[in-house]
């Protein structure tokens, strides 16, 4: 479980959040809803991923800060999926997932490979796992994330604005995988954006006042 | 006060020019603690497995693939040397000695690093620079791998390995071009094998030690340059064109500096 306490944030000098207190319960999905291009959502999923650091409070995971998690627990227990980026571009798509898996001592190259052929069967992009980052669209690269998250089995998964540009039949797939992940005792946060299906979601939260609020 | 400002002018530049010169060597020694210590995770198996693929890598963009400039030089040099050495030195074992003197001791480290830095040294700085623009050190950062170790430590021990291995085929091609050329279209009856053991008898451990130091030296200072000049780049694409151009300047200075100054020490 994730848990935000008293939290603010500030990026550049703009406060984005004040006294946030909020806990991702474990096996849900909740959707965060954005209201504006710069209200800080990423910021915010960075933060619940230990990649940010907030001014005041504090953000915990399984009641421990997550600023004493070691590396390897944070990324491996925490996984923030990129709207944009993420990649490494001397890299291939496959060798993007695969290098901190082998560096982190997670599995063995064998292991890596069952994991990373088979999440990207689900999510239908077993094709790009030889492409080269500058050769995915934004929708590949965001799947790309998501799979790293997946292989990863990281128990909260933080997905940045994952819907846009996708169709209804690939963003259903992508759901069902999601829901699995839930079911099995996973924390799912997604942000989403208007426009978006979120109806799927345990929990709906909107930005609002620099505070996360209840939408419905 | 503007007779002042202007008899003041020199000293400012002359002071704002030692402080830069002095902050760029303290980065790059900087530079050199921070990858010497990314060394510990070598200990670790897995690291090791992700170090060793990049290290390869690197060796290969930068030592396999300039074996072809190399050779072409090597031989034309090999070829000139022969021509001008069976015309004038008449005896074999002065040819040997100026092979040793002017190939082995001064040339082939030379040329080596000067390739290297034309080739793989600006490529080094255009790959970090592009990966410094699209901020992927946060990104490998955030996956709780240090950039140091993944992107800095393999390039560091791969370049010094690549001027070892390309002084040691510069050489040989220039030797075996040299004979060819003598043995082909020259009257003179010279035979490689005595050529090979005079060249041989002619380098001594200090030959050795140089040219060593030349490769590990040089090697890990267009390393560090090159890496630092790829990091050093900000938020303007245009800022990897102007540190590719800053290092190779930068490196062709202090490497021909590093050449002559250890044969000029030493010899």
């Amino acid at each position: 479980m994730v848990a935000l306490c008293d939290v603010q944030i500030s990026r550049g000098g703009t406060l984005l959040f004040q006294h946030v207190n909020w806990q991702f319960a474990p096996a849900s999905i909740t959707a965060v809803r954005k209201t504006g291009v710069l209200d800080g959502s990423s910021t915010l999923l960075m933060c619940c991923a230990g990649l940010v650091k907030p001014d005041k409070g504090v953000v915990k995971f399984n009641d421990a800060d997550i600023q004493t998690l070691s590396e390897k627990e944070r990324y491996t227990k925490l996984n923030y999926c990129y709207e944009s980026g993420g990649l490494i571009s001397l890299f291939t798509v496959y060798n993007n997932i695969a290098t901190p898996l082998i560096y982190h001592d997670i599995c063995t190259d064998n292991e890596a490979f069952a994991r990373i052929t088979q999440t990207a069967e689900e999510l239908e992009i077993g094709d790009l796992l030889e492409y080269e980052p500058h050769q995915l669209n934004d929708v590949q690269v965001r799947l790309v994330n998501l799979m790293r998250a997946l292989v990863l089995d990281a128990q909260v998964i933080l997905i940045d604005e994952l819907q846009t540009g996708m169709s209804e039949k690939m963003f259903a797939g992508v759901v069902e995988v999601l829901k699995r992940c839930a079911d099995r005792g996973h924390t799912v946060v997604m942000v989403t954006t208007s426009g978006d299906h979120d109806e799927f979601a345990d929990h709906h939260l909107v930005i609002a006042n620099k505070n996360l609020e209840l939408r419905y | 006060m503007k007779i002042v400002s202007y008899l003041l002018l020199p000293m400012t530049v002359v002071g704002a020019t030692t402080r830069t010169i002095f902050y760029y060597f303290a980065d790059i020694l900087g530079l050199l603690a921070v990858t010497l210590n990314q060394c510990r995770h070598l200990l670790i198996r897995s690291r090791r497995r992700v170090f060793w693929g990049l290290f390869k890598r690197q060796l290969f963009n930068t030592g396999y693939k300039a074996v072809v400039v190399n050779c072409v030089i090597a031989t034309l040099l090999g070829i000139g040397l022969a021509e001008r050495g069976t015309a004038y030195l008449q005896k074999q074992e002065n040819f040997a000695d100026v092979f040793v003197l002017v190939v082995i001791r001064e040339f082939s480290p030379l040329f080596s690093g000067v390739f290297l830095i034309a080739r793989s040294a600006t490529a080094i700085t255009a790959e970090i620079g592009h990966l410094q623009l699209n901020r992927e050190f946060a990104i490998v950062k955030a996956q709780g791998i240090n950039p140091i170790f993944l992107f800095i430590l393999p390039v560091f021990f791969a370049i010094p390995l690549s001027i070892l291995i390309m002084i040691v085929y510069f050489s040989t091609v220039a030797i075996a071009a040299s004979w060819f050329y003598i043995t082909l279209y020259t009257n003179v009856d010279w035979s490689l094998v005595q050529i090979l053991y005079l060249i041989a008898s002619g380098l001594g451990w200090v030959d050795i030690a140089v040219l060593m130091s030349k490769a590990i030296i040089g090697g890990a200072l267009i390393a560090l340059v090159s890496l630092y000049s790829g990091y050093q780049v900000g938020n303007r694409f245009t800022d990897v064109s102007r540190m590719i151009s800053q290092s190779t300047t930068a490196l062709l200075l202090a490497y021909f500096g590093l050449c002559v100054g250890l044969s000029l020490a030493v010899f």
